[in-house]
C-alpha cells in the first residue's frame, strides 16, 4: 500500500473516531446532570468499560490468548489481594498482579 | 480521607503523580505494543504517531491496523475502527459536566472531548471527589496530556523495536493494562454505576459470541440500562444506598 493510501486510511479513522467525541460534546450540552437521562448514559459507559475490560482479562483476542483462562484467574485474584491487603493502592495489586502471570508463564506452569 | 486539593502547583504535582504511578507507563508500554504492530503493516512512525493522538483510542488503533494487514478496503477499516471506539459518545457525555460547570466554549469542549480515553476518563473520575471544580480542567489537562506524551514514546519505540523482549515479560506487560482499569473501576461508588459495571461484564460474553463487532455497544446499552434499572428496585435501593 502508499504512503498516500495509509495517510488516507490514519485520517479517516481520526476523523471516524472523532465523530464519537463530537456527538457526545453536542449532547452534553443539552443534558441536565441531575436528571435521568445523565445517570442512564453514564450507566451505559460504565457498562461499556467494564464489558471492554472483562473481554481484555477474559476473552482476549491478543496474545493474551495463549495464556489459559486459569491462570489468568489466578493472576486477576493475587492483584486483587495485593490491592485489598495494601489499602485499595493500585500500584501493587497491578505489579503483583502482572508479576504473578509473567511468573506462572515463565516457569511453564500449564493448567 | 484525603483532604481536598487545590491550587495550581498542588493539582498539577497529583495528576503527574497519578500519571507516573502507573498510567504514564501502561500507555508506554500498550502502545510499543501498538506501533510494532502498526510498522509491522506498513505504517511509519509519522502515520503511527498520529494515529495514537488523533485516534487515541487503542482498540480502534488496533482494528485499523490489523484490517490494513489483512488488507480490507478503507470503507470497512474506517467502520470498524469507528465501532471500536463508539464508547467515546457516552464517556463524553458523561464526563464533561464533571470537568465545569460553566459554559466553556465548543473549540474548548472539543479539545478536553479528544483529549480523553479510558485512561484519562477513569482516573480523572477516581480523582474529582478531592479535587475542587475550578481545578478540575487543570488536573484532567496534566494528566491527560503527561499519559499522551508516554503513548507517543511507546508508539515510535515501538516502531523501532519490535519484539525482543521474552514472551513471558510481553504478556506480563499486556495484562498490565486490563488489570489496572478492573482495580480502579472497582471502588467506583454509587450503586446503580456498580451494578452497570456488574451487569456490563455480565452481557458481554454473550453479545460477542453472538455480535462481534458491535460486542460492546450491545454490552454497554443493556448492561446500563440493566444497572439503572435494577438500582431502582426498592429491594436493592434500600439494602445499599
Amino acid at each position: 500500500m502508499s504512503t498516500f493510501d495509509l495517510w488516507i486510511i490514519v485520517l479517516s479513522c481520526s476523523a471516524g473516531t472523532f465523530m464519537w467525541r463530537f456527538f457526545g460534546v453536542l449532547f452534553s450540552q443539552r443534558i441536565n446532570v441531575d436528571g435521568w437521562v445523565f445517570e442512564w448514559v453514564s450507566c451505559v459507559s460504565y457498562a461499556m468499560v467494564a464489558g471492554l475490560i472483562f473481554r481484555l482479562l477474559i476473552l482476549p483476542d491478543n496474545v493474551l490468548e495463549s495464556v489459559s483462562l486459569p491462570i489468568r484467574s489466578t493472576a486477576i485474584i493475587c492483584g486483587f489481594i495485593a490491592y485489598f491487603i495494601f489499602r485499595k493502592m493500585i500500584l501493587p495489586g497491578v505489579i503483583v498482579g502482572s508479576a504473578t502471570l509473567g511468573l506462572l508463564v515463565h516457569f511453564g506452569v500449564s493448567v | 480521607m484525603t483532604k481536598q486539593i487545590t491550587g495550581y502547583h498542588a493539582v498539577v504535582r497529583k495528576a503527574l503523580v497519578d500519571s507516573i504511578s502507573m498510567p504514564a507507563f501502561i500507555l508506554l508500554t500498550s502502545m510499543m505494543g501498538f506501533g510494532s504492530l502498526a510498522s509491522q503493516s506498513g505504517f511509519d512512525t509519522g502515520m503511527a504517531s498520529f494515529a495514537s493522538v488523533f485516534i487515541w483510542g487503542l482498540p480502534g488503533q488496533l482494528a485499523m491496523v490489523e484490517l490494513t494487514a489483512a488488507g480490507h478496503n478503507l470503507f470497512s477499516i474506517v467502520l470498524a475502527c469507528s465501532l471500536a471506539n463508539a464508547r467515546f459518545m457516552p464517556m463524553v457525555l458523561s464526563f464533561l459536566p464533571h470537568l465545569f460547570n460553566k459554559p466553556e466554549s465548543l473549540p474548548k469542549r472539543l479539545l478536553y472531548a479528544q483529549l480523553l480515553s479510558v485512561n484519562s476518563w477513569a482516573v480523572s473520575l477516581r480523582a474529582f471527589p478531592y479535587v475542587d471544580m475550578e481545578w478540575r480542567r487543570v488536573y484532567y489537562l496534566t494528566f491527560a496530556s503527561s499519559i499522551i506524551l508516554a503513548a507517543v514514546i511507546g508508539t515510535m519505540l515501538g516502531v523501532y523495536i519490535s519484539n525482543e523482549f521474552p514472551t513471558s515479560v510481553v504478556l506480563g506487560l499486556v495484562f498490565l493494562s486490563p488489570l489496572f482499569f478492573a482495580l480502579v473501576l472497582s471502588s467506583t461508588k454509587g450503586l446503580s454505576y456498580r451494578l452497570s459495571l456488574l451487569s456490563g461484564c455480565l452481557v458481554i460474553p454473550a453479545a460477542h459470541y453472538f455480535f462481534p463487532q458491535v460486542d460492546l455497544l450491545i454490552a454497554g446499552v443493556i448492561g446500563g440500562t440493566l444497572g439503572f434499572t435494577l438500582a431502582r428496585l426498592p429491594l436493592l435501593k434500600n439494602k445499599f444506598s
